[in-house]
């Protein structure tokens, strides 16, 4: 995992300065904006070097469930971020329109925005693969962070072959409203799954349950030990950053020895491990209250065997 | 969700269509809970018209199964399609439930059973 944030680190440095350098060349609009975005990309990617950092620590004495959760407030960051940006852009982007600029060497714009598609979309693919690999919800905030600086560097790009385009044969005073306008719609391409990001994020910090397919995951391993237990009951799921909390009460006769008892609880433990990733399950024993079929025809208990 | 019960000979046929999911499968539940309370014990969940169930679902499905187990009862289902009958299969049911194609066939083997 480290290695995905210092793949992040690094990316985004030489973005920063691939973008710098334009800018000061090409003075566009839209370029200033993406430098903008890479920029807090830079600052976000420290924050997530340390988050992940932490995230990895065991738990302690002052954090008994462990520091899991700062990689959700690390989401939470960066979709606030991104939707913060894509204000910011769409402003200047209008002030813009307003007032109209021309762009300088657009051919210098169009190479630059080229190598930036190519290092986001890259930068992307390895990150999700890894973030999919760690079940880290920063990690995969990166990685659709550095997708949507990929398709925002490549609608730049098209942006410059129409300026290039337009002043060679369009109608005079056409290119220059190009790059602005080009700057609002990448403002709506960011915006939309931001906003999404951030309400996921958002769900993910107010103890939401854990992913349905890891809950029909615990109903399997339920399913499996049905035999061992009487029921159970108050079946609870959240998550902290990677790590998964699974609860239950399981419903054991109330004669059961504390070793046989503890021998059932641990196995299905154990297949909840197996099953989920970065799990921390806590079963509580409830002695039953007799009042089962078995219990009333004075039947033996078959949970006792 | 909508759920109906009806009585074939001493089985309980439950008709459930719609959606189980975590806000209906209470209701399922309690459904369960009261017939098997009023002493059914042959329950056939009829499925046919059920285009969605969830993990909650099948918790509430366990969780009577268990008490219908202490009164010798028995659980089966009828009429499982597509999504629901895949989650059937993620989650180990098929292997701890019997799943019959239809209801015609569910009671057939009820009363071949005796």
């Amino acid at each position: 995992m480290m290695r995905a944030v210092k793949v992040s680190l690094a990316a985004n440095i030489v973005l920063c300065i691939i973008k710098a350098g334009a800018l000061v060349v090409v003075d566009s609009i839209a370029i200033l904006a993406d430098l903008g975005i890479s920029c807090v990309a830079l600052a976000v990617s420290v924050i997530l070097y340390y988050a992940i950092r932490i995230s990895n620590k065991p738990a302690d004495i002052l954090h008994n469930y462990g520091y899991g959760r700062i990689e959700n407030v690390c989401e939470v960051m960066e979709g606030v971020v991104l939707v913060g940006l894509a204000l910011a852009m769409s402003f200047q982007a209008i002030m813009c329109i307003i007032r109209v600029e021309e762009v300088h060497a657009p051919l210098v714009g169009f190479y630059c925005s080229l190598v930036g598609v190519a290092i986001n979309f890259w930068g992307s693919y390895y990150i999700l693969k890894l973030a999919r690999k760690s079940a880290s919800p920063a990690l995969r905030a990166e990685g659709i962070h550095f997708k949507l600086e990929g398709y925002i560097s490549l609608a730049i790009t098209v942006s410059f072959v129409l300026i290039i385009l337009a002043t060679k044969t369009g109608p005079a005073g056409v290119a220059d409203y190009i790059d602005p306008v080009t700057t609002l719609f990448v403002s709506a391409l960011i915006a939309v799954p931001s906003i999404r990001l951030l309400k996921e994020a958002f769900i993910k910090l107010l103890d939401a349950s854990i992913e349905e397919s890891r809950q029909i995951d615990v109903v399997k391993v339920l399913a499996k030990h049905i035999d061992r237990y009487c029921n159970f009951k108050d079946l609870k799921t959240r998550s902290a950053g990677r790590k998964r909390f699974v609860d239950l009460h399981l419903v054991m006769p109330e004669h059961i020895s504390l070793r046989k008892g503890h021998e059932i609880a641990s196995g299905i433990k154990n297949d909840i491990h197996t099953a989920i990733a970065e799990s921390e399950v806590t079963i509580r024993m409830v002695p039953c209250k007799k009042d089962c079929a078995y219990a009333r025809q004075k039947a033996k208990c078959p949970y006792l065997e | 969700m909508e759920i109906s019960s009806r009585k074939e000979k001493e089985v309980t046929v439950v008709t459930v269509t719609g959606r189980i999911d975590a806000i209906t499968a209470p209701d399922f539940e309690n459904h369960l809970d009261g017939l098997i309370g009023q002493g059914d014990k042959l329950l056939l969940i009829n499925l046919s018209g059920l285009g969605y169930i969830s993990s909650a679902g099948l918790r509430s499905i366990l969780s009577s199964a268990k008490k219908l187990k202490t009164l010798s009862g028995e659980l089966v289902f009828a009429g499982l399609q597509g999504p629901v009958e895949e989650v059937f299969q993620i989650s180990g049911f098929q292997s701890i439930f019997k799943i019959f194609p239809s209801e015609g066939d569910a009671l057939n083997s009820f009363l071949k059973d005796g």
